[in-house]
């Protein structure tokens, strides 16, 4: 097989249809006599060119007699120069620009100094307003307004304290109830059906 | 009569018979680099213009040239690297002609003349990525066998294989959609 019909092979097994495409296109058109000509054409371009770039190089660039031989001296010199203007104080400072980090504080400490004021001025007029009179304390709350505290802020007591500050009032009231014996028969008689009920309500075994 | 690589490499060797083994070697490889350059820009005169700027390379470079690989293996590799650049340098314009030729063969691939589908490949062609591009006409239209493939874009035997059948798969899929 030459390398043709491998080629062919290979691209009827990829894409039959690009095969039949291949095979069904017309040649290109080139025009007429292009090929003969080309070399002529192309040797005259050569020609063209190199002439131009000859042309180019007769061209040199003109500089002035011995200027790489002073080119040193003048660099330096004009270096010298600079440094002296520098050293008399000619060339002039560039003016001061305003610290920023100190504008800044300026301005922290100016917005500070005014909520100062503002807060000295609030407690100023909380100050004239009418206190609480009420010579109880918290005696002037009542029990619901007290109950309602206690529940939503239970969580800030601390219990133990509680219990001992608790704990002399209740051994007052304890010691200032006398009940006699045959009273608390009685009661337990009497509320027997109520006490029974809570003891298997609360019975959970 | 045409002479060989070595009889052209050796005239060129010799200042007095550098135009006499330019000449030669157009004589021998013209067509072939023409043909080559066509492809990629499907018109006379851009073919034109980057066979000559080819030739001009060719005649600057020759003294160069160390026989490091085949003459033919050089010429194409500078033909080809002409191409691509004259299709990056004229991008816009190249788009400007796809869109109007998309325009006017859009859905028209039932019943097209030769002509039609000739330029439905070669906008396709023209859609591929340029190692893509240079491997299919390669292979499609010059008719190259893989290794000298390789020696021209100095890529694999693999890879080449690879592109190729990317780029049929590819232009067949644009062709019938």
């Amino acid at each position: 097989m030459n390398n043709k019909t491998d080629i062919l092979n290979e691209l009827k097994e990829l894409s039959p249809f690009l095969l039949h495409v291949k095979e069904t296109e017309k040649p290109l058109s080139v025009p007429a006599h292009y090929f003969e000509d080309f070399s002529d054409t192309i040797i005259a371009e050569i020609k063209t060119e190199s002439g131009i770039l000859a042309t180019l190089q007769k061209e040199k660039t003109v500089i002035p007699p011995a200027y790489f031989d002073t080119l040193a001296d003048n660099i330096i010199s004009k270096i010298k120069a600079e440094e002296a203007l520098v050293e008399n104080g000619t060339i002039k400072a560039l003016p001061k620009q305003p610290n920023k980090v100190f504008q800044l504080f300026a301005r922290v400490a100016f917005a500070a100094s005014v909520v100062g004021a503002m807060f000295f001025i609030k407690h100023i007029q909380n100050d004239e307003l009418p206190l609480n009179n009420c010579a109880d304390g918290i005696a002037c709350l009542t029990q619901e307004e007290i109950y309602n505290y206690m529940n939503a802020n239970s969580h800030e007591f601390d219990v133990q304290q509680i219990q001992e500050v608790v704990k002399p009032v209740v051994d007052t009231i304890e010691t200032k109830i006398d009940i006699e014996s045959k009273d608390a028969t009685r009661y337990i008689e009497e509320n027997k059906l109520i006490l029974e009920f809570d003891d298997s309500s609360t019975d959970i075994f | 009569m045409k002479l060989t690589d070595e009889e052209i490499l050796l005239q060129f060797k010799d200042p007095a018979s550098k135009e006499k083994a330019f000449r030669n070697l157009l004589h021998n490889y013209q067509e072939r680099l023409y043909y080559h350059v066509r492809r990629y820009v499907h018109n006379h005169e851009d073919a034109n213009d980057i066979l000559q700027n080819t030739c001009i390379k060719v005649w600057n470079a020759i003294d160069n040239f160390r026989g490091d690989c085949a003459l033919y293996t050089w010429l194409y590799r500078i033909a080809g690297n002409e191409a691509i650049t004259f299709l990056n340098k004229n991008k816009k314009r190249n788009e400007v002609d796809i869109e109007q030729t998309s325009a006017q063969y859009r859905g028209a691939s039932d019943g097209i003349s030769a002509d039609e589908m000739t330029l439905k490949l070669e906008r396709a062609i023209d859609s591929l990525p340029d190692k893509q591009k240079q491997v299919f006409i390669m292979r499609y239209y010059d008719e190259m066998p893989y290794e000298k493939m390789a020696e021209i874009s100095e890529t694999s035997v693999g890879a080449l294989k690879a592109s190729y059948h990317h780029a049929v798969k590819k232009i067949e899929e644009i062709l019938t959609a």
